[in-house]
Order: C-alpha cells, then sequence, then structure tokens
C-alpha cells in the first residue's frame, strides 16, 4: 500500500512534466524557425519565447507544491487515504499533462505571425497573456481541488470517503480534457491573426476573452459537480460517486471540443473580414450557450446520481 | 489549514435572538468588512474623479476620460447604438470587482470575492438586469414566448440553459480568485516559522510576483470577462427576438 501511496506523489510529478517537456520542446523549435525566417527580430521573439516557457512552467510548479504536501502526509497512509491520493493526481496530473502540450500549439501560431510583424510585438505580447491566462484555468481548477481533497486526507476513514474523494477528483481531471482541446484549438486561430490580417487585432482581441470565457465555463461546471461530490457527506455507497465522476467528465469531451472549434472558425472569418464582428460574435456565442446545455444535462445527471444514490 | 476550506467563514448571526438559526441567516463578517473597504476605496476614486474632469488638460483628467471611453466603445460596439444606462452598469459591475480583486495588494485585506456569496449575487444581479431589459424592450408576452421557441418541449432546456449562466458567471469569478488566495495563502504558510525562513522567502519576491499575477493582472482579465459577458447577455436579450443577422 506505501508503494502505491508513493506511486501517486511520482505519477502526480512525472505527468505533468512529460507533458510540459514536450511543450517546452515545441516553443523552442518554433522560435527557432521563427528567427531563422527573420532573423533581425530575435530580441522580439526570444522574448515572447521566454514568457511562453515561464507561463507553461506552472503546471510543473503547481504539481510539485501538490507532491510535497502528499509527500508530508505520508503518516496516514492506508488503502483509503491512497484512493483520495490518487483522487488528488487526477485532478492535478491530466490537465497539468495536457495543458503542458496544448499551450504550446498557440504559441507556436504567435511566434511565426511575430516573424511576419516583428514590429507588432506589444500586441503579440497581449495576445500571448490573453490567450495562455486561460490555457492555465483548468490546472488552477485542478490545483484547487487538488488542495481540497489533500485538506480531506487526514480526516477520511472509509472505502466510501475515499472513493468520494478519488470521483471528485476524477471529475474535475477527466472534465478539463475536452474543453483544454477547445481552448488550444481556439487560441490557435487567434494567435495566428497577427500574420495573417494585422487591422483585424482590435475585434480579435475581445473575441478571445469572450470566447476563452464561454468554453472555460465547461471546467467551472465541473467544478461545481466536484465541490458538491466534496461537500456531501452522508453516503452509504461509494461507487455511484465513480459513476457520477465519468458522467461529467465525459459529457464535457466532446462539448468542449465542438465549443472551441465553433470559436475558432468563427475568429477565423472575422480575422479575414474585421467589420462583420458584430454579426460573428454574435453567432458565434449564441451557438457556444447552446452547446453548453448539453454539459449542463450531464452535470443535472452526475448530481442527481450523487443525491440520489447517498441518501 | 483552516483558510482552505473554501466553504467556512467567520459568520455571525444578528437575528438569532428573533428566532432565525438557519445558516442562510449567517453574514459572513469579514466578506462585509472588506466590502465596505472596496466601497470606500471606490467613493475615493469616484470623487477623484469628479474633481479632476474640471481640469480637462491634467493628467487625471485624460486618464479618467480615457478610461470613460473604454466603456462607451465596448456599449456602443456591443449594440451598435450607445445606451447611457448599459454602460452605467457595465462600468459599475467592472469598477467593483476589479477594486475587490486588487484589494489583497493591501497587506491584513482579502478579496471580497473569494466568497462564493459575493460572486453569485453578482451573477444574480446581472442575470435578472439583462432579463428586465429583454421584458422591457419587447413587452412580457413576447419574453414569455421566447421560452416556448420553436416548440414547447424547448421549455426545460431554455431554463436550463439561463441558469446555466448564472452559474458560470458566478463559479468563475470565485473559481479563479478563490485558486489565487489558496496559492497565496500556501506560499504564506511555507515561509511562516522562523523570522530567517521569513526573510529569506519574502526577500524572493515571489509574494510579489504572485500579486501582480493574481491580485492585478487575473483580477483585471477576470472583472473585464465578467463584465463583458453580461453585457452580451443583455444584448442578446435585448435583440434576439429581431433574428435579423444581416448588417
Amino acid at each position: 500500500m506505501k508503494m502505491a501511496y508513493y506511486a501517486s506523489i511520482s505519477l502526480s510529478i512525472v505527468l505533468p512534466i512529460l507533458g510540459v517537456g514536450i511543450g517546452q520542446g515545441i516553443i523552442n523549435r518554433s522560435a527557432l524557425a521563427a528567427i531563422a525566417r527573420q532573423p533581425s527580430a530575435h530580441k522580439v521573439i526570444s522574448r515572447l519565447m521566454i514568457i511562453a516557457l515561464s507561463l507553461n512552467e506552472t503546471a510543473v510548479l503547481l504539481s510539485l507544491l501538490l507532491g510535497i504536501l502528499l509527500f508530508k502526509a505520508q503518516a496516514a497512509i492506508s488503502t483509503v487515504s491512497t484512493l483520495a491520493a490518487y483522487g488528488a493526481l487526477a485532478a492535478i496530473a491530466l490537465p497539468g499533462f495536457l495543458v503542458g502540450i496544448a499551450a504550446a500549439f498557440p504559441t507556436k501560431w504567435l511566434l511565426s505571425a511575430t516573424a511576419r510583424q516583428p514590429f507588432l510585438s506589444a500586441q503579440a505580447t497581449t495576445l500571448l497573456l490573453i490567450t495562455q491566462t486561460f490555457l492555465q484555468t483548468p490546472l488552477v481548477f485542478g490545483f484547487v481541488m487538488g488542495m481540497l481533497i489533500w485538506g480531506q486526507l487526514s480526516d477520511t476513514s472509509t472505502i466510501t470517503e475515499g472513493l468520494r474523494l478519488l470521483s471528485a477528483g476524477l471529475t474535475i481531471g477527466i472534465g478539463s480534457i475536452g474543453p483544454t482541446v477547445g481552448l488550444s484549438l481556439f487560441a490557435i486561430q487567434a494567435c495566428s491573426a497577427l500574420g495573417i490580417n494585422k487591422t483585424s487585432y482590435n475585434q480579435v482581441r475581445v473575441f478571445a476573452l469572450l470566447s476563452q470565457a464561454l468554453i472555460e465555463a465547461q471546467i467551472i461546471i465541473t467544478l461545481v459537480a466536484s465541490l458538491f461530490m466534496l461537500t456531501t457527506t452522508t453516503s452509504t455507497h461509494g461507487l455511484p460517486f465513480l459513476a457520477a465522476a465519468f458522467t461529467m467528465g465525459v459529457s464535457t469531451l466532446g462539448t468542449g471540443i465542438s465549443s472551441g472549434r465553433t470559436a475558432a472558425q468563427a475568429c477565423e472569418q472575422i480575422i479575414q473580414k474585421p467589420e462583420v464582428y458584430t454579426v460573428l460574435s454574435r453567432l458565434s456565442l449564441g451557438t457556444q450557450t447552446l452547446i453548453e446545455t448539453c454539459v449542463i444535462y450531464g452535470l443535472a445527471t452526475a448530481l442527481f446520481i450523487v443525491y440520489y444514490c447517498t441518501t | 489549514m483552516h483558510s482552505l476550506n473554501l466553504f467556512e467563514h467567520n459568520a455571525s448571526t444578528p437575528l438569532a435572538q428573533f428566532g432565525f438559526n438557519h445558516p442562510f441567516f449567517a453574514v459572513h463578517t469579514a466578506t462585509v468588512v472588506y466590502t465596505w473597504v472596496v466601497l470606500l476605496f471606490l467613493l475615493v476614486f469616484a470623487v477623484i474623479g469628479r474633481i479632476s474632469l474640471h481640469y480637462p488638460n491634467s493628467i487625471p483628467g485624460f486618464t479618467y476620460r480615457k478610461f470613460i471611453r473604454i466603456f462607451t466603445n465596448m456599449v456602443h460596439q456591443a449594440l451598435d447604438v450607445f445606451e447611457y444606462r448599459y454602460y452605467t452598469f457595465i462600468a459599475t459591475l467592472f469598477m467593483f470587482i476589479l477594486f475587490c480583486n486588487c484589494l489583497i495588494i493591501i497587506p491584513g485585506l482579502e478579496e471580497p470575492t473569494k466568497d462564493l456569496n459575493t460572486t453569485f449575487a453578482l451573477a444574480l444581479i446581472a442575470f435578472f438586469y439583462a432579463q428586465r431589459e429583454g421584458i422591457h424592450a419587447h413587452g412580457i408576452k413576447e419574453y414569455i414566448k421566447e421560452y416556448f421557441k420553436p416548440f414547447f418541449i424547448m421549455f426545460p432546456l431554455e431554463i436550463l440553459s439561463k441558469v446555466a449562466t448564472i452559474i458560470s458567471l458566478s463559479f468563475r469569478l470565485f473559481g479563479n480568485i478563490s485558486g489565487g488566495a489558496i496559492i497565496t495563502t500556501l506560499w504564506h504558510n511555507a515561509i511562516k516559522g522562523s523570522l530567517i525562513k521569513h526573510l529569506i522567502g519574502s526577500l524572493f519576491g515571489i509574494n510579489l510576483v504572485l500579486m501582480l499575477f493574481f491580485g492585478i493582472f487575473e483580477g483585471f482579465i477576470q472583472a473585464f470577462v465578467f463584465s463583458v459577458l453580461s453585457l452580451t447577455y443583455i444584448t442578446m436579450a435585448v435583440q434576439h427576438q429581431e433574428g435579423d443577422l444581416s448588417l
């Protein structure tokens, strides 16, 4: 049992490191390619590259923090606390692995756009910060859940409570996969705006904030389900929690990607024709709100399972 | 690790002597006090702004007018016409949330938006204002008819999507701000203890980085997103039924 517990600690650090390693490789390669294309812009490009690398490293830092805390709590190793530790692992490591890779692709497109428009480096920095901040949010939410699970680690005594904590972590872990991919798909399109049509920058900036907030709303809904599981106290069975976790997690898988693709298509059209921004953004936001309704069904089902099967 | 529990606050029940003991009537003391601090800052900001408008060529006067123009442009871009009441609503929301989020840069104070009650109240205000404007623009009959379009089976679906807007608005602000607060608290707990530990930890400057990122940058982004999304909901409520997507 000790081995399983330590495996959870090491996995929770190793998986984000794997993702961030791949992601930083992509960023470095694209920065070098951009400098090779426009050697006189090497200062601007390397500055952007360093910002992107340091933002990308958030995943490793947060998972390292959680790993240290889990390691410090080793006095209470048992089957139950191991289950809870795997919950914390799922909450931080799955988003960490994915965000590390997904956050790198928008930077790649941004750097090649900067190579074409070296004089718009201030705008490029703003776009980078906007997209990267939103791409890191699954990680922050996962970290919050991991911390809350860690806070309840020493109080757990029954298998039911262990399963409850495990499924609370799984909910946010699986649930953040789809929206993260969607956010990445959208950010790729938004970051290439400067290279295609630099006059569309003002529209793309506002549209990026709005669309990413709407894609991110799905992660927030999984966070609500996860928090609900964490605060449920009266329970007789543990397995319904797992069922609810998979219900909630898988229901954002397709919708996150489709929401991201919708926004990316709208963003592509806005880049081509900034003057029709009002119509396109209204249509895109309306469609995203409709897509989000499916996630609400998943939330309702998950809450129903938790509420009905545990009281 | 008391500070990690997101749902437990220092609560007092002022109405307990009248028999209202339910948690619904509990008042989160810290949140209320910090909100008063925010209101004080807002008052100072507004008074300085009003005075500086008398001096159009001064730096504060220019800054305030530039600041106001951002919001007037935003309303104009979203609605195609400028409506003064939407501008005041959006600017108020933005200012309040921004000051709430940035309160962490003053030592000893905490953000009121860390409490779910504050963000939920703000989301309710934004939601019901949008509904009221929808009724105001189209009349109550058209507004109710909207729920049964294109056929009456859509009724629960529409209700759910309305509820989803409240949830996503409130929990987005709450999750982001409380996540930042948890990370800052962890760092403070890590460097607590001996004087030397505290000194070394403070001299690293991570305090400053955390504060700048979570307090100012993230706070600004979240305040902006909240106000722009509220404006979008108002726009959808006001203009939805016209159905013309042409320019």
